[in-house]
């Protein structure tokens, strides 16, 4: 086990500065002048000068590199262009918007996901099983932006129970002090026993979190229902069903099991996608958190803040990944290393 | 019951090749046909701006008095070009990196997985993003960006059945009769790749769609006056809560035009493969 581990973690630093060296040759392809972003509008020549040595941008590119993993190693990412603040500081404070909405998101579609997944294996071939996978097709073929928008639509515009956008209503709320503050809004307003802002919250995050929740929630189905119905032609169930138990019942004490493996792979790949999606879906409801800033900083060529979030957002996505593979074993015993 | 879904697939996946025959057809025939055929090119009628849908206006007008069913039909060709070119240079870069990782020595077959392996290790949309930032906000390099996301994918195919074939009796034959790597690429390994190759690229023409969509959506992508899906929902975000019909329906040929090519390649998975049914 401990060798297994070693030998995950080796690879998955290799894999690091690979993603990295790729990450920095794309984003000095960038097109447009940094030291003119750095210095701002109608620069004069020394300006710029200054600016590219201030910024290093004067040096071989072999030695920008060398000392761009040097500095990536000790989380120094730069300055960002755009808002001249430290990128690490700002993947920092925006990231706790973003895993909030992810994790609620990836909660909602797991368990939705797996729950419907069974119920399509147990009644597959009937019209609950179609309606389900037809369902689950849909699920796969929308766009997240235009399924937030629609939702924002019929929410907001038509019934008026929900906020259009946002994380909380009103600025004041932001002066107020929260004897908690760890970003995560929701849980700093439980643990502060702030009711009314908890529920302001969770009415912010429905629709944002069901959208991430959707786009994902298809491939979770398809693969629990397709994992449960190829454990349901195995000898033990058959077993139980000539013992007496209803497919419903093995289903829930004991064959749910079987499809957990399979689903938590597609979760680690959810995860991914989710990501990727908090880029298109934080745009929509403007939402503080890091795939927001990341859209930003690609409209105006934010070249240090483009690779910290990128680096940042792979570093997660890997991380995940390989926490899952960790934690396989413990999961199903019969994954022995 | 079963019988009953086989049939109602039979019917089904017709209708996805009819339904993208006829974007294909339409979206090139539009401006000849269409009476407001000079909205496409940017023209703008602000004296008819925001009209719901009407027989006149199918799809409706949007704020500056564009024909909206017009700007939606010709959209198509962008969305279809997008997942043809995807498609298509994925494969051109992927497939022979596959076969020749397949018959490589163990080294390099190990080299070129293990940079490939980091291609896949991006959160997906991550590199595209990047990628078509860093070449400048086009649909062209929408193409590019999303191909060189997705190429490993191929390497991955072509590579797994380079290895199947690499080991099969008639290889041995033919290398034993002196045959080098590259004839037994070229007679045994491609041919035999292009079932699974075929499959993965029907699939993934559908998600080209949706990531350039994506792209065009943040303002990446496609650019004024050009049109594509993506971008008319972009342009329609201001004014959607109270014009719904702006919105609505470049977002329903997005979903019509990916589920079709999703039923088209799910039917040719299990037609050409029928023993492999579980998805990617």
């Amino acid at each position: 086990m401990t060798r297994y581990l070693l030998k995950r973690v080796t690879y998955t630093f290799l894999i690091l500065i690979i993603v990295s060296s790729i990450t920095f040759l794309i984003a000095h392809w960038l097109p447009g002048d940094p030291a003119a972003l750095w210095v701002g509008d109608h620069p004069t020549k020394e300006q710029l000068e200054i600016a590219k040595k201030e910024l290093g941008l004067d040096r071989p590119i072999y030695k920008q590199y060398v000392s761009f993993l040097k500095k990536t190693l000790t989380l120094d990412l730069g300055v960002s262009l755009r808002t001249r603040q430290p990128v690490t500081a700002e993947i920092f404070h925006r990231s706790a918007a973003t895993f909030e909405l992810v994790f609620i998101s990836m909660f909602l579609a797991t368990l939705l996901g797996l729950f419907l997944g069974i119920k399509a294996a147990l009644y597959s071939n009937t019209k609950h099983d179609y309606l389900i996978r037809g369902f689950a097709y849909l699920g796969i073929s929308i766009p997240v932006f235009w399924l937030g928008m629609i939702l924002q639509l019929i929410f907001f515009g038509v019934l008026q129970w929900l906020p259009l956008q946002g994380r909380y209503s009103g600025f004041d709320l932001l002066n107020i002090d929260l004897p908690y503050n760890s970003g995560l809004f929701l849980l700093d307003a439980f643990l502060s026993a702030e009711w009314a802002l908890m529920l302001d919250g969770i009415r912010h995050i429905f629709l944002p979190a069901l959208t991430m929740a959707f786009g994902v929630l298809g491939i979770i189905i398809r693969t629990s229902r397709s994992a449960l119905i190829e454990t349901m032609s195995e000898p033990f169930f058959k077993t139980y069903l000539a013992y007496g138990l209803s497919p419903n019942e093995i289903a829930m004490s004991s064959a749910y099991k079987n499809t957990l493996i399979p689903v938590s792979t597609v979760a680690g790949l959810s995860f991914g996608l989710m990501l990727g999606g908090t880029f298109l879906v934080e745009s929509i409801f403007d939402w503080p958190g890091l795939g927001q800033f990341s859209v930003l900083s690609l409209l105006t060529n934010d070249f240090p803040a483009i690779i910290g979030v990128t680096l940042f957002y792979t570093f997660v996505y890997i991380l995940i990944n390989l926490i899952l593979d960790i934690i396989y074993p413990l999961i199903d015993p019969r994954i022995q290393r | 019951m079963i019988s009953h879904f086989i049939s109602l697939k039979k019917t089904i996946a017709p209708l996805a090749v009819v339904f993208l025959f006829a974007l294909i057809v339409f979206s090139l025939l539009i401006p000849f046909v269409s009476q407001y055929a000079e909205d496409i090119y940017g023209a703008v009628h602000f004296e008819r701006g925001g009209q719901p849908p009407s027989s006149r206006h199918w799809f409706g007008t949007d704020s500056a008095g564009r024909d909206m069913f017009t700007l939606t039909i010709r959209a198509g060709l962008s969305s279809l070009k997008v997942a043809f070119g995807v498609v298509f240079l994925s494969i051109l870069i992927g497939v022979p990196i596959g076969m020749l990782s397949g018959v490589s020595s163990r080294r390099t077959d190990e080299i070129i997985m293990r940079i490939t392996d980091a291609f896949l290790s991006f959160p997906p949309l991550i590199l595209p993003l990047i990628i078509t930032a860093a070449l400048g906000p086009s649909l062209n390099n929408v193409i590019i960006g999303i191909s060189v996301s997705w190429f490993p994918w191929y390497v991955r195919i072509a590579r797994a059945q380079a290895l199947i074939i690499k080991n099969t009796d008639y290889v041995s034959i033919s290398k034993s009769m002196g045959a080098g790597r590259f004839h037994i690429i070229r007679k045994h390994i491609f041919p035999n790749s292009a079932v699974p190759v075929i499959i993965q690229g029907t699939l993934d023409a559908g998600y080209a769609i949706l990531a350039a969509a994506g792209l065009s959506f943040i303002g990446l992508g496609a650019q004024h006056p050009e049109t594509e899906w993506g971008l008319l929902l972009t342009q329609s975000r201001a004014q959607f809560i109270n014009h719904w019909w702006e919105g609505f329906f470049p977002g329903l040929f997005i979903v019509l035009t990916v589920i079709s090519f999703n039923i088209i390649g799910d039917e040719l998975r299990s037609y050409l493969n029928p023993k492999e049914t579980t998805p990617r």
